[in-house]
């Protein structure tokens, strides 16, 4: 049996929901095939670092359910059994806090700030409108496009200790680069953190909120908006090939035998997957096919979420409240933790940090209403990962801050993993190449379609747009 | 007060010696001054024990520009180059594999092709002698692609994968999977072994400059420049007396120059800084082995060899090193340098110097103790034993980052001048981009390991610096 459709999404996620929407949105037959057994998922990590402000817009989501709890998680760390210290938005504030710390760090911290709030609204554009670092970067005054071409090759580790002397400090703040894959001591992290703070979250710069309803939140709203616009929704569809007649998209074939026919596919998964696993190797070539699998070991982040009897009393503080606490003593814990990740280990000692989100009462809540989120990298995916190893790891390390954590914990109720790749072509490339594939019609908008590892739907917009185009153009061109 | 040279040159290494010819050559009153009482620099040798020489500080140096060897008439000096021979990854129980000379050869020009988008972007073909030209290249130019290289992907096409990841890193810390890394192939391709070693390249680029006129003094440690309204006037010297000399060329690395010859006060804070944040990697410990015999047929050790289990042991020893501690497999790379040149050793014996990587600079719980120098040695003789067993050792000498660091003043026992890191490398390499090799003060010129051609090739930077000297001279710009 074959059906035809205009264009056919693959995998939901943020990505898959905000593209189909968008297809249907422009008047497209539009399906959305996701593998599980929904489209929206049961759980997920509360903390979200970036949503494309143009999606929420295009598609309503205020409207459709999408409420934050928390707009603007400050990140921080703990000093030596002190309260935890924020790095807020108040860059004066946060330099008294500092003051204890560190003078210099905190004289440094507001120089910091300024030179990354200067640095990010330069990228900013390229934000928005996914124009390459080339491209940005030729409107911009010498002395700053000359700092920003020695950040794009610069690691986070250099760029931090060129401001801070504080272990702490600095290793709290390569956190955010972290999660965007790129180890902070590595080239490139400079730029992947000055992204992270380049990029808008409920219209804040730079901010990590908390939707209501987790991540879950929001992929309802998206499936709601993809469903009003007609998208067919369809789960437990594993697509098994990609189909092409010469090297143009032709549609796909689901495991279940089934033929989709689509003049356009956009899919949601990596890169990699798209066009490693379910693309034809012809059409990719043996040379682009065998580079896609030379890139790193598989390493990546997790999230856990702990479920608590008592509430953690960091400091003496009992809530979080609007912080996030990252735990990383100092840079090299990442560089040590990332060798044995590479070498398929677990790591003694992730760098982790940790959301506690306000408590919510829904159908959708796991069995203990206080929830610790904690998100770990890096870890081994693969034969490498072992989930009791990192719970025990989680648990001591928090447990150097709250003595006793270990027994208010109830139950680890979930886990998720997630690969991310870094690259530095990718931090600096347009968008337009970050998801166009070799494949006509065909257009990936994974998390590794952003410049660097990010749930955002910005790719997704941006896919979108293109696949809208390429069926305008009647499939050609 | 004694009288004036035209140039001072600090420090008889390759750069130095180079410079010194190029100088003199020009009617320039030039001298070396060298602080310790050998040639060379790193290319210096020892007999280490009676009748075997070998180089303490280094197991090779990056390439000399056939154009430099030409135009300094090394040949007539006695400069003579064996050619390297393809390089080889020796095994447990001495098997050998050696590396197909088409890998090689696409090793080389992959560097070569990257180094020549790099620096002669502008031109179509690349230049004969691209190290001659080599200018740092713009960084409104966003080489991202090249730089975010990573030298296992680049390597992965290849079966020897690990070995050619070896023979990039020489024994530096690097991690293979970390973008950037592939930089490390653009000093990794080896040219050859010099007659005598590489004090034989050190002695003829002395010969060269002596022959020009140019002097060198031993046992001349400078340890203050003083200025005078930001212009060099002096150089003091430790034995407490003074050498006025018109321009000062430094060939020690950044820091040693700028932290350690001038008073901080002296340069704005900017320079202190972006000199003070330059990060250097010692990682390299030496040993230099007396064998009876050689282990191996000749044939075999006129390779290098590397000792190259896999690449997730390179990856070990480097998160050891970031921790300060030593890994219990190391990279190691031998080089037999008796099996090419027989007057290194006494007849029927033969000479082994090895380079040993990921050796941290300050082990994390104090210093180089002789406990833990003995545990290295022994680390290193039980990994050779297996590689060759019944190895005849006579003599086992070791040098660790902190004693090379000693000898040659090179910060951390870093011999690249600073961590091969893209954003410490071509234009980003020096911190002083615009004027280079010309710096803040006015007759203070910057050769040596720390400028952008210093890990690339030998002598170059050396080259350069003099020829801006030149150039200001002829523009009676020096005083």
């Amino acid at each position: 049996m074959t059906e035809r459709f205009d264009a056919a999404v693959i995998g939901s996620g943020v990505g898959g929901l905000a593209a189909a929407a968008l297809l249907a949105k422009s008047g497209l037959r539009t399906v959305l095939c996701e593998r599980g057994e929904s489209v929206v998922g049961s759980s997920g990590l509360a903390a979200f670092r970036a949503l494309d402000p143009q999606i929420v817009k295009a598609l309503r989501l205020s409207r459709r359910g999408l409420k934050f709890a928390q707009r603007d998680l400050a990140l921080s760390f703990i000093r030596n059994g002190g309260q935890p210290l924020a790095l807020g938005r108040d860059r004066h504030a946060v330099a008294r806090a500092l003051a204890g710390l560190s003078q210099a760090d905190a004289a440094a911290f507001v120089v910091f700030r300024r030179e990354v709030f200067a640095l990010s609204k330069a990228l900013r554009p390229a934000w928005w409108d996914g124009a390459s670092l080339d491209e940005t970067a030729s409107g911009l005054k010498a002395a700053q496009r000359k700092q920003l071409s020695r950040l794009a090759v610069t690691s986070a580790a250099a760029w931090l200790s060129e401001h801070f002397e504080s272990d702490a400090l600095k290793a709290a703040l390569a956190f955010d680069a972290a999660t965007r894959g790129f180890a902070p001591g590595e080239p490139g992290s400079a730029l992947a953190l000055l992204w992270s703070s380049a990029q808008e979250m409920c219209g804040l710069q730079g901010a990590v909120a908390i939707p209501r309803g987790g991540q879950s939140g929001v992929l309802q709203a998206l499936a709601q908006a993809a469903q009003k616009h007609g998208v067919e929704l369809r789960s437990s569809a594993t697509v098994a090939s990609l189909a092409a007649i010469g090297n143009t998209v032709s549609g796909l074939e689901l495991a279940s035998g089934e033929q989709i026919e689509a003049t356009a596919v956009v899919s949601a998964l990596s890169r990699r997957v798209t066009l490693g696993s379910l693309a034809p190797t012809a059409l990719i070539g043996i040379a682009a096919a065998r580079a896609l699998m030379a890139e790193t070991p598989h390493v990546g982040a997790a999230s856990l979420i702990m479920g608590l009897n008592r509430s953690p009393e960091f400091g003496g503080a009992a809530s979080l409240g609007d912080k996030r606490i990252v735990i990383a003593e100092k840079l090299e814990t990442y560089e040590v933790a990332l060798s044995a990740a590479r070498l398929g280990r677990m790591p003694q000692e992730p760098a982790i940090e940790l959301v506690l989100p306000p408590a919510e009462k829904s159908a959708q809540q796991l069995a203990s209403r206080l929830q610790l989120h904690v998100r770990a990298w890096p870890v081994p995916l693969g034969d490498g990962f072992d989930r009791d190893l990192l719970v025990r790891a989680v648990t001591t390390l928090i447990e150097r801050h709250v003595p006793g954590f270990g027994g208010g914990v109830a139950s680890c109720d979930a886990l998720t993993l997630d690969a991310l790749t870094p690259s530095i072509a990718r931090l600096s490339a347009s968008a337009e190449a970050r998801i166009a594939t070799p494949i006509r019609g065909l257009f990936v908008c994974g998390s590794d379609a952003e410049p660097a590892d990010a749930v955002s739907g910005r790719a997704a917009r941006q896919a979108a747009h293109a696949a809208i185009a390429w069926l305008r153009r009647g499939g050609q061109g | 007060m004694a009288e004036r040279y035209d140039a001072a040159i600090i420090g008889a290494g390759a750069d130095g010696l180079v410079a010194a010819a190029l100088l003199a050559r020009a009617g320039l009153r030039t001298i070396v001054l060298e602080r310790g009482n050998t040639l060379g620099g790193r290319l210096a040798m020892r007999e280490f024990h009676p009748g075997f020489h070998a180089s303490p500080f280094a197991g090779s140096v990056p390439p000399l520009p056939a154009s430099l060897f030409w135009d300094l008439e090394l040949a007539r000096f006695g400069g003579l180059l064996a050619p390297a021979l393809p390089p080889a990854a020796v095994f447990s129980g001495g098997r050998i594999a050696e590396a197909s000379p088409l890998v090689i050869d696409s090793l080389a020009d992959a560097a070569r092709r990257r180094a020549v988008a790099l620096t002669a972007a502008a031109a179509p073909v690349p230049p004969p002698h691209w190290l001659d030209r080599f200018r740092p290249p713009s960084p409104d130019a966003w080489p991202a692609e090249i730089w975010s290289q990573r030298a296992l992907a680049e390597l992965a096409a290849h079966d020897d994968a690990s070995l050619l990841a070896a023979v990039a890193l020489e024994g530096r810390a690097g991690d293979p999977w970390s973008p950037g890394s592939a930089l490390n192939l653009l000093a990794g391709v080896e040219q050859g072994i010099w007659r005598g070693g590489l004090g034989g390249l050190a002695a003829a680029l002395a010969a060269a400059a002596r022959a020009a006129g140019a002097e060198i003094a031993f046992a001349r440690d400078v340890s203050d420049i003083r200025c005078e309204k930001d212009r060099v006037v002096t150089l003091a010297l430790a034995d407490g007396s003074d050498l006025a000399a018109r321009a000062i060329l430094s060939t020690l690395d950044i820091k040693r120059t700028f932290l350690s010859l001038f008073a901080w006060s002296r340069f704005p804070k900017e320079v202190v800084d972006r000199v003070g944040h330059v990060r250097m990697a010692g990682s390299t410990a030496r040993m230099m082995v007396a064998l009876a015999t050689p282990p191996a047929p000749l044939e075999t050790l006129r390779r290098t060899l590397y000792v190259a289990p896999d690449i997730s042991a390179f990856v070990e020893a480097r998160a050891a090193w970031r921790m300060g501690l030593v890994a219990p497999r190391l990279p190691l790379v031998l080089r037999v340098e008796s099996a090419t040149d027989p007057s290194l050793a006494p007849a029927g014996a033969a000479v082994l110097s090895v380079t040993i990587g990921c050796v941290p600079h300050t082990p994390f719980d104090g210093g180089w103790t002789p406990e833990r120098r003995d545990a290295l040695r022994k680390t290193v003789l039980a990994s050779l034993e297996d590689c060759f067993p019944g190895l005849a050792v006579l003599d086992a000498q070791l040098l660790v980052p902190p004693d090379i660091e000693g000898a040659l003043g090179a910060t951390n026992g870093d011999l690249d001048g600073g961590e091969i890191a893209p954003d410490q490398m071509f234009a980003l390499r020096p911190g002083l981009e615009p004027r280079w090799p010309r710096t803040p003060i006015h007759g203070l010129y910057l050769a040596g390991p720390s400028t952008a051609a210093g890990p690339l090739a030998t002598g170059v930077s050396g080259a350069i610096a003099a020829r801006a000297l030149l150039a200001d001279h002829r523009a009676r710009r020096l005083p």
